[in-house]
């Protein structure tokens, strides 16, 4: 492959960021378009944007590694991803609109009446994006490594000081559209190399034997029953509670078009999973060399210029490098994004100068980390991230919005079992090892008993404590009253 | 000449620059706590009438069952269409381009279905919303 090309297409996607991030500062007018871009983003822009998000070095990378290396059995993560957005649409997106909250921390103190709950919350939310942005700086240094021989900590930097940079400066209205551009940059660069490399493959004579490349063990008939369950009802969880999903319904301007935003990024995502699938079998066919731990996370990088020798391959190549940038930029900058919004809402009352500085804090603590720490896989890094989301703060947004009984203790009682169960159980599993039986799977595999551990504490520790706060009713009514008819009740005070 | 021009002041330049747009506002040099545009936390009062926490109630109970309802039936559909795939034998005997089908359904199966659900969703709760709006207009 050609690292010019590469390079100069790594180059061309910094430069275009930083661009559409001035331009968007220079229509960046208020404070509140600074944190939430004024309400005002379109459906379509901000369902863009929200995709371009929410697809990590995890599924553009990951995906195809993990369909390499074990089989049919990655497909479940792409699946659960985006049928989390399915629980986000159906339980979360018009109510958490409507709270007018900027972040999780506001939304959990503004309905709890509660400074403690509101700390924890911030807290979670913190390790949470930084544990997410960890791999996105991973993926950095190994796209980088792959193309043109660079040191892993040069790919990490660059990332991490584009994305503090671009997010300091340009806040939420600029990333609004950096996002949206970065979605379709994405997209494109897996769907083009998909189509090219199917035609490809298609063309020659069908030499494969489905029985080796496809095995049956690897296959959908290898199911296990428990892991499968877990780890879906993780994933859709986990959606729910990931900081930087959240943050971006506060930018719709109603309930109603946080919801068809949400159609639109369950839409959005899935044409993108289904481009990431189709890379991941062809890798199967094309390059069963590759599928050793560590390497198969590159696979995407390297099916085109071994599929089609040549300047095709090289303008592909550098196709799908610009793209995985994209999903580094995207997704580490929303974190920041939200990570700093908290931070500097929590700690500095929310002044525009404490968020840049909380921007350049926030990058600086995951980078650090990931320079420390050797790449785990991709995708399973990031679904980690999704089980310790959805054990530590889903339950209690979900129980927040739905029930009317849940007291202040019954949620720190929950985020605190949610959290410790989880990475006790992710830790236990790391020295346990796979050869334990069922005991293994569970600890591997924890969603499904933490989540319920998380939900089940909140419950009781809620119903014995029985201090409801006093603004319940008024703040679900706010929740779940469509806009104009809380206009009315408002104007019959 | 507009209106603005008749008074030359530093805001009438800005807004007259801006167009209908709101005058700019510096936000570096204006470092003061972000205005929560929407206030929660702290509502005008405590206490909400009676009728309204029944309509919320309703309004709320009826959300949570149409929610309920479509997540129940798309795992309904999740666990067939998987129970299906891993379960039937021919569909990993049969292949297309050499992949088998099997491996196809799992890889694009369900993201039509998802889609289904979604816009399924987003049309009944418009119409329960609309249902419920006009409940509070002809009081």
């Amino acid at each position: 492959m050609n690292p010019a090309l590469s390079i100069g297409a790594i180059v061309a996607v910094v430069v275009v960021t930083a661009v559409i991030g001035v331009w968007g500062l220079r229509i960046s007018r208020t404070t509140s378009d600074f944190f939430v871009a004024s309400r005002t983003v379109r459906p379509v822009w901000n369902a863009s944007a929200i995709s371009g998000e929410y697809l990590s070095a995890g599924t553009f990378l990951g995906l195809s590694g993990l369909v390499l290396l074990s089989g049919s059995d990655a497909f479940w993560f792409p699946i659960g991803y985006a049928a989390g957005y399915l629980l986000v649409l159906m339980l979360v997106a018009a109510p958490l609109r409507r709270s007018g909250a900027y972040t999780i921390p506001d939304f959990i103190q503004a309905r709890l009446d509660s400074v403690l709950a509101r700390r924890l919350t911030s807290a979670l939310v913190l390790i949470i994006g930084w544990l997410y942005i960890v791999p996105q700086l991973h993926g950095a240094a190994l796209a980088l490594g792959v193309v043109a021989d660079i040191p892993p900590w040069v790919g990490a930097t660059t990332v991490a000081v584009v994305v503090g940079g671009s997010v300091a400066a340009g806040g939420m209205r600029s990333i609004t559209f950096v996002q949206a551009f970065l979605f379709w940059l994405k997209f494109a660069a897996l769907a083009v190399p998909a189509i090219f490399l199917t035609l490809t493959l298609s063309g020659v004579e069908p030499t494969i034997d489905p029985e080796l490349v496809f095995p049956q063990n690897a296959g959908p008939a290898g199911l296990d029953a428990y892991a499968t369950t877990s780890l879906l009802v993780a994933l859709l969880l986990g959606t729910v509670g990931l900081p930087h999903v959240l943050v971006r319904f506060y930018t719709s301007p109603t309930g109603a078009s946080a919801r068809w935003t949400t159609v639109g990024v369950i839409i959005l995502i899935s044409g993108f999973y289904v481009a990431s699938s189709t890379i991941g079998l062809i890798a199967r066919i094309a390059a069963p060399d590759l599928a050793a731990p560590g390497v198969a996370d590159t696979v995407a990088l390297q099916l085109p210029s071994r599929l089609l020798p040549g300047p095709v391959g090289d303008l592909l190549t550098a196709l799908v490098v610009a793209g995985a940038l994209a999903a580094f930029l995207g997704t580490s900058s929303g974190l920041i994004v939200s990570l700093s919004s908290a931070v500097s809402q929590d700690l500095f009352h929310g002044t525009v100068r404490s968020f840049r500085w909380a921007a350049l804090f926030c990058t600086a603590v995951p980078l650090v980390v990931a320079l420390a720490t050797a790449p785990q896989g991709l995708v399973t890094s990031v679904g980690t991230v999704f089980v310790f989301a959805a054990s530590a703060l889903s339950p209690i947004i979900l129980l927040g919005i739905w029930w009317r009984r849940l007291t202040a203790r019954g949620a720190v009682a929950g985020m605190l079992v949610g959290a410790l169960s989880c990475a006790a159980a992710l830790l236990a599993s790391a020295a346990v090892g796979p050869s334990a039986g069922w005991l293994s799977s569970a600890l591997a595999q924890p969603g499904l008993w933490t989540i319920g551990a998380a939900t089940l504490t909140t419950v009781a520790v809620s119903l014995v404590d029985g201090r409801t706060p006093v603004s319940t009713d008024r703040v679900l009514a706010r929740l779940h009253q469509p806009e104009r008819s809380r206009a009315r009740a408002g104007a019959s005070d | 000449m507009t209106p603005e021009a008749a008074h030359p002041s530093p805001e009438a330049a800005d807004a007259r620059r801006a167009g209908a747009r709101p005058p700019r506002e510096r936000v570096t040099s204006v470092d003061v706590a972000a205005p929560r545009t929407e206030p929660i936390a702290r509502p005008a009062r405590w206490e909400v009438d009676e009728a309204e926490a029944l309509f919320t109630r309703t309004l709320m109970r009826a959300h949570g069952r149409l929610a309920l309802l479509c997540l129940l039936t798309f795992a309904v559909a999740l666990l067939v269409v998987t129970v299906g795939m891993s379960a039937l034998p021919q569909l990993q005997a049969m292949t297309i381009g050499g992949v088998p089908v099997s491996w196809l359904v799992h890889a694009y199966g369900f993201y039509p279905l998802m889609i289904g659900w979604a816009v399924a969703y987003a049309v009944a709760s418009r119409r329960l919303e609309r249902r419920f709006r006009q409940l509070v207009e002809h009081e």
